[in-house]
C-alpha cells in the first residue's frame, strides 16, 4: 500500500515538473494571458460594479456582496483550469487518441488522465480572483477568524470539485459521440455567467435545478449567502462549506463514474 | 507467448454523402454500416520470435494491435498473453509491453527527450540499475545520449524515431509492438533501426511484432510473416516457405544477338520480349535454369543471362493483386 | 467579377457543408447561448424591480436589448484568426499563399458561410425560443428595424476586420496567439454586448465613442430598441462606415508586410 501510493505520488510529481517546463518552453505566451484573464475577471468586477452602482442592489443584494460571490467564483475558476482543464478536451484527447496512450501505462487510467496536465498559467486566472476576493473581504468587513478561513478553504474545494465534475460529465459526451469539445464551451460560459450572481434572480424552479441537478450555486451562492446571513430557498442546519464539499465530493465521483464507463466504451468501439 | 483465437473486431461507421443535401441527410437519418476490421483472425506467436504483419492499408493491422495491447475489446474471440487475457488483466499486461507507434509519438514535444525518458522511469517503476544498464545498451547502437538534451520538437524525423524506440524498450518490455516505426526514414535511418530491433531481440529475447509497409523491413527482420487482407489472415509462415507457396517461380533474363519472332519454349512463359532481350518466368518445380538455359541455347544465341528469384514484393503483388 | 464572385462563393458553400458535420457543435452553440440569454433576462429583471425610475431605457427595452444582442452575438462567429493561426502553425500558409485568389476575401466568405448556417441554426431557434419563453422582441419601429439591418452588416465588417487584423500577429509572433483571447475580453467588456455604455461613467462613454468596438454591438442595438433617434443613427452608422475605411486601410498594410514575410521565409 505504502509503495503503492509512493508510486504515484513519485509520477504525479513528475507530471507536474514536466508542465511547467513545457510552459516555460514559451515564455511568450503568459502575455496574453495575462493580458487576457485579467482583462477578463477586472472587467467583469467593473460591469458587475456598474450595474450594481447604478441599479443599487440585485435580489436583495448589494453590490460588496455580489462581488463576494464573484470573486469565490473566479477563484475556483482558476484551480479549475491549474488542475483539471483536461478535463474540458476530452473529445480533443480522443481525437488526437491520447487515450490510447494511458491505457497502455501499467497504472489506473483516471488517475493518469487527472495527473497528467497540471496547468500552471492558470494562476493568470486565480490571482485575479484573489485579488478580488480580498477586496470583496474589506468591502464585506469579513472576519477572518480560523473557522472563517477554513471554511472558505473547504468551499473553494468543494467548488473546484463541483465545476471539474459538471465539465467531466459533459466532456465524456464525447466518448459517445465524437465531438470537439463544443459542450466544454458552453459550460464554461454558462458556469463563469450562473456563479457571479445570486442564484435568487431565478424563478424558484431554476434555483431548484442549481441546487440540485446542477449544483452551481454551492459554488458561490450558497457559502457567500451564509457569510451574510441572507436567506435562500435552502436552509439547512448545517454549515453550508460543508455542504459545498459534500455536493463537490458526490459529484466527482458521479463523474468520475461516468468518465471511466465512457472509457470502457472507448476501448470497445475505438475513436 | 501469444495465442489469438476466431478474432473478430467490427466497427460501426457512418457514411457521408456528398453536398448539402447529403449533410443534412446525415445529420437526421445517418447511414449507418458495418466495418469488419478484422474477422475470425486465429495465430500464436512464440517467444523470442520476430513476425511481421503485413497487408495493405486498411486491412486491419493497427487494430489487431490495439486490441493485443489492451486498448481495444474485441467483439468476439480469446486472446492470451503469456496466459493473461489482456481485457480483463491489463494493467498487469502492458506492463511488459513496449509499443512504437510510427506515425505518433508517444515523447513530449516541447521538453528534452531526457524528461520523457524520465516520466516512464517513474510509470514503470524501473530501478535505477536496470533503467541505467537499458539506457547505455540502446546509447551504443542508437546513439541516444547525443539527442537526450533536444526538445523533441527539433529532433528530425529519424532521431525521433531513435527516440520512441528507446522509450518503448526502456522498461525491457517481454512483447514489443512496432506499427510502422520505420515510416518516412531515409535508407540510413532504416538500416540502423533494423540493426537495433535485430540485436535487441537477441539480446533480450523479447517477442517483436512488427507492422509495416517497407519490405526491405520484412526480408530483413521477420522469419516469419502474418499476411492479412481485409481483416482475414491470408499467409501465414516463413518467408521463404511463402514465397515458394504463393510465387513459386524465377524470371531468367536472357540477351541475345537475335529473338526470332516465332521464338517459343516449353515450361515457362514469355513475360516480356524485347528486340534482343527476353524475361521468361518458369516454376521452378517444373524446370530448373539450367535445363531453360539448355533449350533457349538450341534457338537463340545467348549473350548474357540472369535469373531473378521472386521475393516478397512479388508474393505481396499476388496477394493484393487479387483482392482488388 | 461575376465569375470571381462565384469563385469566392465556393468557400461559403464548403464552409457551410463543412458546418454540418458538427450538427452537434451547432446544438451547444444554440444551448449555450440560449443559457446565458435566459442567465442575462434574469439579472436585468433582478436589476430593475426595485427601481423604475431608470432613465437611460426601460426594462422592456434592456431585455429587448440583450435578446437581440445574443441573436448578434450568434451569427457574428467570425473565425479567421483560428484559420489563420492554425495555418501559419502548421506551416501550410506559404502553400495557401500559391492559390490564384485574395486570401483575405476567401476567408472572409468561408466565414460568411458560417454566419449563414449560425443564421438557420442558431439564430432562428433562439429567436422562437425567445418569443415563446421570454417575450417578443419586436423593434421600436419599422425604419429603425430597416437602419438595424444596414448597421448590423456594417458592424460585422468591423468586427470581421479587427479579427483578422489581429490574428496577424501570428505571422510574427506565433506564440502571441492567444492575443486574440485578449482582443474578444476588450470587444466583450467595451461593446455594450452585455452592459450597454449608458451605464458606464461619462468618461468611458467619451473615450470608447472614439473606440471602434461600441460600433460592433452598442451602435445597431441602440437603433434598434429605438434608443438613439433617426439622426443620430445616420451619424453613428458614418462613423461605422468611416471605421471601416481605416481598418481596411490598415489591414491592407499589415497584409502586404504578411504577404512579403510569407513570401521571403516561406512561412
Ligand atoms: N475507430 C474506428 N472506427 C471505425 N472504423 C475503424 C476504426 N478504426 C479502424 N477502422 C476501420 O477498420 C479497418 C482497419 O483499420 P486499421 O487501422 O487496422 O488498418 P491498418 O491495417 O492499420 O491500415 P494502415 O496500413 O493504413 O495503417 C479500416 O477499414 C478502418 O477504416
Ligand atoms: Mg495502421
Amino acid at each position: 500500500m505504502f509503495r503503492w501510493l509512493k508510486h504515484y505520488i513519485s509520477v504525479t510529481n513528475c507530471f507536474a515538473r514536466l508542465a511547467i517546463q513545457r510552459q516555460m518552453e514559451y515564455p511568450t505566451f503568459l502575455f496574453g494571458w495575462i493580458a487576457g484573464n485579467f482583462l477578463q475577471w477586472f472587467g467583469g468586477l467593473w460591469l458587475i460594479q456598474t450595474i450594481m452602482s447604478r441599479f443599487g442592489d440585485l435580489a436583495g443584494w448589494k453590490a460588496e456582496q455580489v462581488i463576494f460571490i464573484y470573486s469565490l467564483s473566479v477563484i475556483s475558476h482558476g484551480l479549475v483550469v491549474i488542475f483539471f482543464l483536461q478535463t474540458w478536451v476530452i473529445g480533443q484527447m480522443i481525437i488526437v487518441g491520447e487515450f490510447d496512450r494511458i491505457l497502455l501505462r501499467p497504472m489506473d487510467s483516471f488517475f493518469l488522465f487527472i495527473v497528467r496536465n497540471i496547468n500552471f498559467v492558470g494562476i493568470t486566472d486565480a490571482i485575479p480572483g484573489i485579488i478580488i476576493f480580498f477586496h470583496a473581504c474589506s468591502l464585506v468587513k469579513f472576519h477572518w477568524s480560523f473557522v472563517n478561513i477554513v471554511n472558505i478553504g473547504l468551499i473553494l474545494i468543494g467548488a473546484t470539485l463541483i465545476r471539474t465534475a459538471l465539465y467531466m460529465l459533459v466532456g465524456s459526451i464525447s466518448f459517445w459521440k465524437i465531438n470537439r469539445d463544443a459542450l466544454s464551451v458552453l459550460m464554461m460560459h454558462f458556469q463563469q455567467q450562473a456563479t457571479s450572481y445570486p442564484i435568487s434572480i431565478y424563478p424558484y424552479s431554476l434555483q431548484v435545478i442549481f441546487t440540485f441537478l446542477i449544483p452551481i450555486g454551492f459554488i458561490s451562492f450558497y457559502p457567500a449567502s451564509q457569510f451574510f446571513g441572507i436567506g435562500t430557498i435552502l436552509d439547512i442546519p448545517f454549515n453550508f462549506s460543508f455542504a459545498t464539499l459534500f455536493m463537490g465530493v458526490i459529484f466527482f465521483f458521479l463523474a468520475s463514474y461516468v468518465f471511466t464507463t465512457g472509457l470502457k466504451k472507448y476501448e470497445s468501439v475505438g475513436n | 507467448m501469444i495465442v489469438v483465437k476466431n478474432l473478430s473486431k467490427e466497427f460501426l461507421v457512418i457514411k457521408k454523402s456528398p453536398g448539402f443535401s447529403g449533410a443534412l441527410k446525415s445529420i437526421f437519418f445517418p447511414d449507418k454500416k458495418i466495418v469488419h476490421a478484422i474477422d475470425n483472425v486465429s495465430f500464436s506467436i512464440n517467444r523470442g520470435e520476430i513476425v511481421g504483419y503485413i497487408g495493405p492499408n486498411g486491412a486491419g493491422k493497427s487494430t489487431t494491435v490495439k486490441i493485443l495491447c489492451g486498448i481495444l475489446h474485441p467483439t468476439s474471440g480469446t486472446i492470451l498473453i503469456n496466459g493473461l487475457d489482456p481485457q480483463k488483466k491489463r494493467q498487469e499486461i502492458v506492463r511488459n509491453i513496449g509499443t512504437v507507434f510510427g506515425q505518433r509519438t508517444q515523447l513530449y514535444w516541447d521538453i528534452r527527450l531526457g524528461e520523457s525518458f524520465e516520466l516512464l522511469r517513474r510509470i514503470y517503476r524501473i530501478d535505477n540499475e536496470t533503467y541505467n544498464h537499458n539506457l547505455s545498451v540502446m546509447n551504443e547502437m542508437l546513439q541516444i545520449n547525443e539527442l537526450i538534451d533536444i526538445p523533441v520538437r527539433q529532433l528530425s524525423l529519424g532521431q525521433r524515431m531513435r527516440g520512441d524506440l528507446v522509450a518503448a524498450f526502456l522498461h525491457s518490455p517481454k512483447i514489443i509492438f512496432l506499427d510502422e516505426p520505420t515510416i518516412g526514414l531515409d535508407i540510413q535511418g532504416k538500416k540502423s533501426i533494423r540493426k537495433f530491433i535485430k540485436n535487441i531481440n537477441r539480446l533480450n529475447k523479447a517477442t517483436i511484432i512488427l507492422t509495416t509497409h517497407d519490405l526491405d523491413d520484412v526480408e530483413e527482420l521477420c522469419n516469419r510473416l502474418i499476411i492479412i487482407n481485409k481483416g482475414r489472415i491470408v499467409e501465414d509462415g516463413g518467408l521463404k516457405q511463402i514465397i515458394n507457396k504463393i510465387t513459386p517461380y524465377r524470371l531468367l533474363i536472357v540477351d541475345a544477338e537475335k529473338i526470332p519472332v516465332n521464338f517459343k519454349t516449353e515450361n515457362c512463359e514469355i513475360v516480356k520480349s524485347e528486340l534482343n532481350r527476353i524475361h521468361l518466368k518458369f516454376d521452378k518445380n517444373k524446370i530448373t535454369a539450367s535445363q531453360l538455359i539448355a533449350q533457349i541455347s538450341l534457338q537463340i544465341k545467348i549473350v548474357d543471362l540472369s535469373v531473378k528469384e521472386s521475393d516478397i514484393e512479388d508474393v505481396i503483388e499476388n496477394i493484393y493483386g487479387q483482392s482488388v | 467579377m461575376w465569375q470571381s464572385l462565384k469563385a469566392y462563393s465556393y468557400f461559403t458553400k464548403i464552409r457551410i457543408i463543412n458546418n454540418f458535420a458538427y450538427s452537434f457543435e451547432i446544438m451547444a452553440r444554440f444551448v449555450s447561448n440560449f443559457l446565458v440569454l435566459v442567465i442575462t433576462v434574469f439579472i436585468w429583471k433582478a436589476a430593475y424591480k426595485n427601481n423604475v425610475g431608470i432613465a437611460e431605457v426601460n426594462q422592456e427595452q434592456m431585455i429587448t436589448y440583450s435578446i437581440i444582442s445574443i441573436l448578434l452575438v450568434s451569427i457574428y462567429s467570425v473565425r479567421v484568426d483560428r484559420i489563420v493561426n492554425e495555418r501559419v502553425r502548421e506551416g501550410f500558409i506559404a502553400i495557401d499563399f500559391m492559390r490564384p485568389i485574395n486570401l483575405i476575401v476567401g476567408w472572409f466568405f468561408d466565414d460568411i458561410g458560417t454566419s449563414i448556417d449560425s443564421f438557420l441554426l442558431t439564430l432562428l431557434p433562439l429567436l422562437i425560443f425567445s418569443i415563446a419563453i421570454i417575450k417578443v422582441p419586436l423593434p421600436a419601429n419599422l425604419t429603425a428595424f430597416m437602419l438595424f439591418l444596414a448597421s448590423v452588416f456594417l458592424s460585422y465588417l468591423i468586427l470581421w476586420i479587427i479579427t483578422a487584423m489581429t490574428s496577424m500577429i501570428a505571422f510574427w509572433f506565433i506564440e502571441l496567439g492567444n492575443l486574440s483571447f485578449v482582443r474578444s475580453q476588450l470587444i466583450r467588456i467595451l461593446s455594450g454586448s452585455f452592459v450597454p455604455l449608458w451605464f458606464f461613467p461619462k468618461v468611458v462613454q467619451k473615450v470608447s465613442a472614439f473606440l471602434p468596438f461600441v460600433y460592433i454591438y452598442q451602435v445597431p442595438l441602440s437603433i434598434y430598441i429605438g434608443k438613439i433617434n433617426f439622426q443620430q443613427a445616420l451619424q453613428s452608422m458614418l462613423i461605422q462606415v468611416v471605421w471601416i475605411l481605416i481598418l481596411i486601410f490598415l489591414l491592407s498594410l499589415i497584409w502586404k508586410k504578411a504577404c512579403r514575410m510569407v513570401t521571403v521565409q516561406g512561412g
